[in-house]
């Protein structure tokens, strides 16, 4: 089982441990609830390198990215991010990914237990694009997150004058002279010369204002250590995917593997505004998803609250309507910290996926009444 | 608490002897498993039978769900309600205020089946060790 550049330090800070993606990662190391509520409060400091991030550059790399992904990639401005995907050709997803646009690369970030998948997918397109090429970054570059209501002292905290804010979904990328504590690459890693040495990103999977940092291993370790050194005065924690997961789920971010399968298109799923519809330029899964959105959804993505303080809805679990028939299934639930009330996502036929209906969800065979409502569950205030 | 009047089963309940019922919870170790994190408790209603070994409820944590087990056979006396409203009761003092029903038990040779103090502790050590 792999482990990240920061295997010890989750170890030496007493972490429990889980298996996640193919990767042995930290569950928590205070606890799942405890972590939650201090991202939203404070800041929480994640080890995201279980993620994938792969370098794409050359020849056409733009109108190659514009072929594997539903985003405008072409039209968006350098120092961009744009959520997007890459869809089978009958407009399933294979995975979800955040795009970052260069001046003269991109890189994909992706889900942990797709990368190998991903990038044979992304290779398999490159016949059409022969000027292209497509690197895997994973180890060149590490990947960690700062979020909560103190990212940006964190983020002082290391960079010190060099850190500006950003605006949400946009990137900066520093070299090595403007990092304080940035140390050299030490030897050839793989794309040494295209791979950026330091990059953050105003993005995230928390529904809090925060940042994604990508950069040169040493960095990340020194990064991790300058920071935790300080964690009382800047407020600061590490937190583990137990707390991940609440928070994105309260955010009402989708998981690849529960809301979002090769199975399920971003129109099923409710993100249709991310599927491109609009994009004039052809691409992978295009004609698939003009088709849904003509003849419409089967099902849809809803989010549900549960009425009352009962069992917590997971994965799996049968949604019904009011005469007890099958209308669809839990993809993700959990106990909501932030609002101390049981929360889901499900997939339910279409019919039922306004806003106010009355469902039940079969749990250890009892029924338990829940209701569709507004998402984001959570939505910070400031 | 005298260790003749407490007992455990390798499901990490616990039995306390007190009169002609048996108080069951789950142990302290029990709950560090679950993170000390509790969120929901489904006991069962009064009246019920139970036999030993069996599921009588469900405890759950953010991550997990997990069945909790009869120690004993015999009827539900009382469920705690305290713990159905606040199932954090249960991570705060689980041998204490954190019980989760009585029972009437029906067969009191199943006492004897159940593990003493020591030999609880050399389990969980046992367990841990894998």
């Amino acid at each position: 089982m792999p482990k990240t550049i920061f295997f010890e330090r989750h170890e030496t800070a007493g972490a429990t441990m889980t298996d996640f993606g193919g990767w042995h990662m930290p569950l928590y190391y205070s606890g799942i609830i405890d972590e939650h509520l201090y991202t939203r409060a404070k800041a929480g400091l994640f080890d995201l390198c279980h993620m994938g991030r792969i370098g794409i550059w050359g020849k056409e790399w733009q109108a190659f990215l514009d072929y594997v992904l539903p985003a405008n990639i072409t039209a968006a401005e350098p120092g961009r991010v744009l959520y997007s995907f890459l869809l089978n050709p009958k407009g399933g997803v294979i995975d979800d990914v955040t795009a970052y646009v260069a001046e003269d690369y991109g890189m994909l970030v992706v889900n942990a237990a797709n990368r190998e998948k991903d990038l044979q997918w992304i290779r398999d397109q490159l016949p059409r694009f022969p000027g292209v090429t497509v690197e895997d970054w994973s180890d060149a570059l590490a990947m960690l997150a700062v979020q909560g209501p103190n990212s940006d002292n964190v983020m002082k905290h290391f960079l010190g004058r060099t850190f500006s804010s950003l605006q949400y979904y946009t990137f900066r990328e520093l070299d090595s002279a403007s990092v304080p504590a940035g140390m050299m690459r030490t030897g050839s890693p793989p794309g040494a010369g295209r791979v950026p040495f330091f990059l953050y990103s105003a993005t995230g999977y928390t529904g809090e204002h925060g940042y994604e940092i990508y950069c040169e291993p040493n960095t990340a370790l020194s990064l991790w250590d300058t920071v935790l050194a300080h964690a009382e005065e800047l407020e600061v924690r590490p937190i583990g995917l137990g707390a991940r997961d609440s928070l994105r789920l309260e955010a009402a971010m989708p998981l690849y593997g529960h809301e979002l399968t090769e199975e399920t298109t971003p129109l099923e799923a409710g993100l249709t505004r991310f599927a491109g519809l609009e994009k004039q330029t052809e691409f992978i899964g295009k004609a698939a998803l003009l088709k849904q959105q003509t003849e419409g959804v089967r099902r849809t993505l809803v989010g549900l609250e549960m009425k009352d303080k009962g069992p917590v809805p997971r994965h799996g679990y049968i949604v019904k309507n009011a005469s007890g028939e099958n209308i669809g299934t839990v993809t993700s639930g959990v106990y909501a910290p932030s609002l101390q009330k049981n929360i889901a996502f499900a997939y339910v036929h279409p019919d039922f996926s306004r806003v106010g209906t009355e469902v039940k969800i079969e749990i250890r065979n009892r029924l338990f009444p829940a209701q569709v409502v507004k998402r984001p569950f959570y939505r910070r205030s400031s | 608490m005298s260790s003749n009047t407490i007992r455990f089963s390798k499901t990490h309940e616990w039995a306390r002897r007190d009169g002609d019922q048996i108080v069951v919870g789950i142990t302290n170790y029990a709950v560090d498993q679950l993170n000390r994190e509790i969120v929901f408790v489904e006991l069962p209603e009064v009246g019920k039978n139970v036999k030993q070994g069996e599921t009588f409820g469900v405890i759950e944590a953010v991550k997990t769900a997990s069945d909790l087990y009869a120690p004993m056979s015999g009827e539900i006396i009382e469920s705690n309600m305290l713990v159905s409203d606040n199932p954090n009761l249960v991570a705060e003092d689980p041998e204490g205020a954190g019980w989760l029903i009585k029972i009437g038990p029906s067969d009191w040779s199943e006492w004897e089946q159940l593990l003493d103090s020591e030999e609880y502790q050399t389990y969980i050590q046992s367990e841990e060790h894998h």
